[in-house]
């Protein structure tokens, strides 16, 4: 093709298409693309939300007051299984979608038509799985890892495994397509080592993603053939191992672990940076010590099986191994924090949320070495304490960044400023009664009290109230998100500047607010001033 | 920093425990209780250790991180008047902060690999139980003990009639109103506990029968998966007569939260008294029933019998 | 800005310059050719992580 008619197919394009069915069904577009995977996940947040508001109304007080335990058993699994692959996953592919091509100054992703496809198998996979809540037999209720044999006995396997099966689809092939749109699509002098950290991190989960999701694949499909074709991989009454379905499933948990956080870490990279003023702290550092995170995640899964007895050589390998992620996490932590000193910071809600995740990502990570040892997990494992735990990692870490993700670039993808005032609300809100939700698990966790239990001991009753009320008083909080956003989007007065915020740098600020349909139809000329790590020499 | 800090915050946290729980000779778990027991056996002191040094070491790293972020957010304040400054790099800074930390962890990980050394070694045990999970209920069965063999003492164990009634939905029965003496056992209660000698090592053989569960009491300090077709070992050595509770801690279906576990440690006297007491039962057929209602009688019964609070 | 001789005027949506027509033609197809070949390599990946689960079973046994 001539170069001609390329571009000048490009330019018949520069409005989005005009009908509500083209624009949001059949998009090729990696913005509006984007934009579907940012609400789907923000309808699945408060989906899975719902679901712990209700697991936290059951445990408000001793004894079974609204529903069965067995109805219990499927919210808590529901609640991991949509949080985890319909809400954060989905929101950090949407945040890449919008983003990537921007920020390496491609015009879209690699394989835009793929790119729809990835999407569009979401909302058919969720209404599978959340489908099964309504039928005879309930939901999956054997917790999102499914182990068997308890999986087995349920009867929604063959939806659950489907669904799955649909997600990881979606993810590999998201995952290829970032892939491909960072090797090949960036602009002329956008070097390797001179992309955003948030790409770099995406690249490295990327690479994650296509190594794990097919082992998942592989996991549930042989439960699948347990139940329906009489295999017996899992099954000790044909010679199989239930042990084995854990070894699996955790080679691809615990890199999973990993996709929910590395991404984060790529926001909280780019944030701090623009509102302290100053380049981030050790460049190299910082993508290396993701790149060894991520090379870490696939040698440490067996940590959440210190207590299957496994032999001791075993459990000894991995407590050293999983102690060792902490080097480059501390690592991590201590860059932003030089980040920000000798800067010239101010607190726009953006940056408050990314202090807030540097501050609780890292007690979630104390909690995480603590759980290391194996010894002292024989105590925690399966209790509170895990559960406080990775909520810390997971929403006061991965969501949090969402978050401040979604403030930091909506004024560049609506054109408009959101309302500050609101979104600090917003913002204070959250983490007060995050912490009141969370933190009282450490102690129960740590008197006893074992996780995925409707009621407990009256012993656990005051902490457990505590945590409810943060909970729900959390939850609401979120709706204050959700007034922003729309206010943000549609509403609000304030016109957003190009760059948007003063320190902001990197060739997404150079392009107009709100981003047209289109840009960098033609590569831009990169300058390295103009570039968030344009001079590394560290 | 290292050592020293780990001792004066260990210290530090070691006097606010003793302040806030000092002396109360309670029943764990108890209300508002914030850290992990100490235990009772002869281990369980490995955990409670580690938790507590490594917490400390914790502690220690956030106030140090923490601070030095929230002066920096005092301290370099656009509206101050502060100016950004251009560095990004300092080969020594990222030398110390990388090295620290591996130091740091090399001591917790020698004092865990000693944890877990001593705990993985059953050798050397006076005693056998058989423990098997099943949906939802603990099956107990006395392999031998001073190397005797035992046979045929062994029993089901399941949640007490009391806690089971309270729990169902809509019974409008109150679970602070479930007690055995002062305690509360609401949830932790069965009627018919394990009943094990003091100072003797036990084996314990964990298995499952039909999906994998957990036995858990925290005062042994472990627990350890109950899988069909596996067996697992593992052994303690309870110093102190008591009544000791847990619960099932792997989800195992419906009723995961009502499968508890009681372990009642006797003196070596008493235990030998009730260990003949079983076997006369086993032995003499025409006694099953007797032994029936002894199983069925309320596990108040069972328990009275052994001394009211856990050390 | 130099911008291809005889080329309709569009709006510019960019502050940032852009790169010269010249050099895009063969920069694009770079491009494909680059997407093409990682794509096939990440493939075989993703296939082989998926098989090897299986193995696994074999290699443990």
């Amino acid at each position: 093709m001539s170069h001609a008619a390329t571009h000048d197919h490009h330019d018949d394009h520069h409005g989005a298409p005009k009908s509500f069915f083209q624009r949001w069904f059949m998009s090729t577009n990696h913005k509006d693309i984007g934009t579907l995977y940012l609400v789907f996940a923000l309808v699945m947040f408060f989906i899975g939300g719902s679901f712990a508001m209700l697991i936290r109304a059951e445990l408000f007080t001793p004894g079974m007051q609204l529903m069965q335990p067995y109805f219990f058993n499927q919210l808590t699994t529901m609640h991991a299984l949509v949080m985890i692959f319909g809400a954060i996953m989905p929101a950090f592919v949407g945040l890449g979608n919008w983003m990537i091509p921007l920020m390496v100054g491609a015009p879209d992703m690699a394989l835009p038509r793929m790119n729809n496809l990835s999407f569009w198998i979401l909302p058919f996979a969720f209404t599978l799985m959340l489908s099964t809540l309504f039928m005879a037999g309930g939901g999956p209720a054997g917790g999102w890892t499914m182990y068997p044999p308890l999986s087995l006995q349920s009867d929604s396997l063959a939806y659950v495994v489907f669904a799955v099966h649909l997600m990881g689809i979606s993810s590999i092939m998201g995952a290829i397509n970032i892939i491909a749109t960072i090797l090949n699509m960036r602009a002329p002098g956008m070097e390797l080592l001179k992309m955003p950290v948030f790409v770099w991190s995406w690249l490295i989960t990327a690479f994650l993603l296509i190594a794990v999701m097919p082992v998942l694949a592989g996991a549930v499909t042989m439960l699948l053939t347990d139940k329906y074709f009489g295999t017996n991989f899992f099954n000790p009454g044909g010679g199989g191992d239930p042990v084995l379905y854990q070894h699996i499933f955790w080679f691809f948990g615990h890199p999973e672990v990993y996709i929910m956080i590395l991404p984060a870490f790529g926001i909280i990279s780019e944030i701090i940076p623009t509102f302290a003023r100053k380049p981030i702290f050790g460049y190299k550092a910082m993508v290396f010590a993701i790149a060894s995170i991520a090379f870490l995640s696939f040698i440490v899964w067996a940590h959440h099986m210190f207590a299957v007895g496994l032999p001791m050589g075993a459990e000894i390998f991995f407590m050293y191994a999983t102690m060792l992620i902490a080097v480059p996490t501390g690592v991590k932590v201590f860059n932003w924090v030089s980040t920000m000193w000798g800067g010239s910071m101010t607190f726009e809600t953006p940056m408050l949320f990314a202090i807030a995740f540097v501050i609780l990502f890292t007690i979630g990570g104390f909690s995480g070495l603590m759980l290391a040892l194996v010894p002292a997990d024989f105590q925690y494992h399966d209790t509170y304490f895990v559960v406080a735990h990775f909520h810390y990692v997971l929403v006061t870490g991965a969501l949090f960044a969402i978050i401040a993700a979604t403030y930091y670039w909506l004024p560049k993808w609506s054109g408009r400023m959101y309302s500050e005032f609101w979104a600090k609300m917003h913002f204070w809100n959250s983490v007060i009664w995050v912490n009141v939700l969370f933190f009282p698990q450490h102690f129960l966790g740590l008197a006893g009290m074992p996780r995925r239990i409707p009621d407990y001991n009256v012993a656990f009753a005051n902490f457990n109230m505590i945590s409810s009320i943060g909970g729900f008083l959390f939850g609401a909080s979120q709706l204050i998100f959700l007034g922003v956003l729309i206010h943000g989007v549609w509403f609000s007065k304030k016109k957003a500047t190009d760059r948007v915020w003063e320190g902001a740098k990197g060739l997404e600020w150079t392009v107009p607010s709100p981003a047209p349909h289109h840009t960098f139809d033609v590569p831009p000329v990169i300058h390295d001033d103009e570039l968030a790590h344009g001079h590394v020499n560290d | 920093m290292t050592s020293g800090g780990i001792r004066r915050s260990f210290t530090a946290w070691a006097a606010l425990a003793l302040a806030l729980f000092g002396g109360v000779a309670q029943a764990d778990p108890h209300p508002y209780q914030l850290n992990m027991q100490r235990g009772a056996s002869t281990w369980s002191q490995v955990p409670y250790d580690l938790n507590n040094i490594s917490l400390g070491v914790c502690v220690v790293i956030g106030i140090l991180v923490f601070g030095a972020m929230f002066i920096a957010m005092f301290r370099f304040r656009k509206s101050r008047g502060a100016v950004a400054e251009k560095w990004s790099h300092n080969t020594m800074l990222e030398i110390v902060w990388t090295t620290i930390p591996v130091i740091i962890l090399i001591v917790l990980a020698y004092l865990a690999t000693g944890g877990i050394t001593s705990w993985s070694d059953t050798t050397g045990s006076q005693m056998t139980v058989k423990v098997t999970g099943y949906q939802w209920k603990w099956r107990y069965d006395y392999v031998d003990y001073l190397g005797k063999p035992i046979s045929k003492v062994g029993f089901m164990s399941k949640l007490d009639t009391q806690s089971d009634q309270t729990r169902q939905l809509g019974s409008g029965m109150d679970p602070y109103a479930v007690k055995v003496g002062d305690e509360n056992t609401y949830l932790l209660n069965v009627d018919k506990p394990l009943v094990v000698p003091v100072d003797t090592k036990i084996r314990f053989v964990i298995t499952g029968a039909d999906v994998i569960h957990s036995w858990w009491v925290p005062a042994l300090g472990w627990k350890l998966d109950a899988i069909p077709g596996i067996i697992n070992a593992a052994w303690t050595n309870i110093k102190e007569p008591g009544t000791y509770r847990g619960q099932c801690a792997e989800l195992c279906g419906q009723d995961h939260g009502f499968m508890p576990i009681v372990v009642v440690a006797k003196s070596k006297p008493d235990f030998a008294k009730w260990l003949a007491e079983q076997e006369a039962q086993s032995a003499a057929p025409a006694a099953a029933p007797a032994a029936a209602s002894t199983a069925a009688a309320p596990a108040a019964e069972q328990t009275a019998t052994a001394p009211a609070t856990a050390k | 800005m130099p911008e291809a001789a005889g080329r309709p005027e569009k709006p510019i949506h960019m502050t940032q310059p852009k790169m010269q027509h010249a050099a895009i033609d063969q920069y694009d197809a770079e491009r494909r050719k680059g997407v093409r070949r990682t794509v096939k390599i990440l493939v075989v990946i993703a296939a082989a992580f998926f098989l090897v689960s299986f193995v696994q079973i074999v290699l443990m046994k």
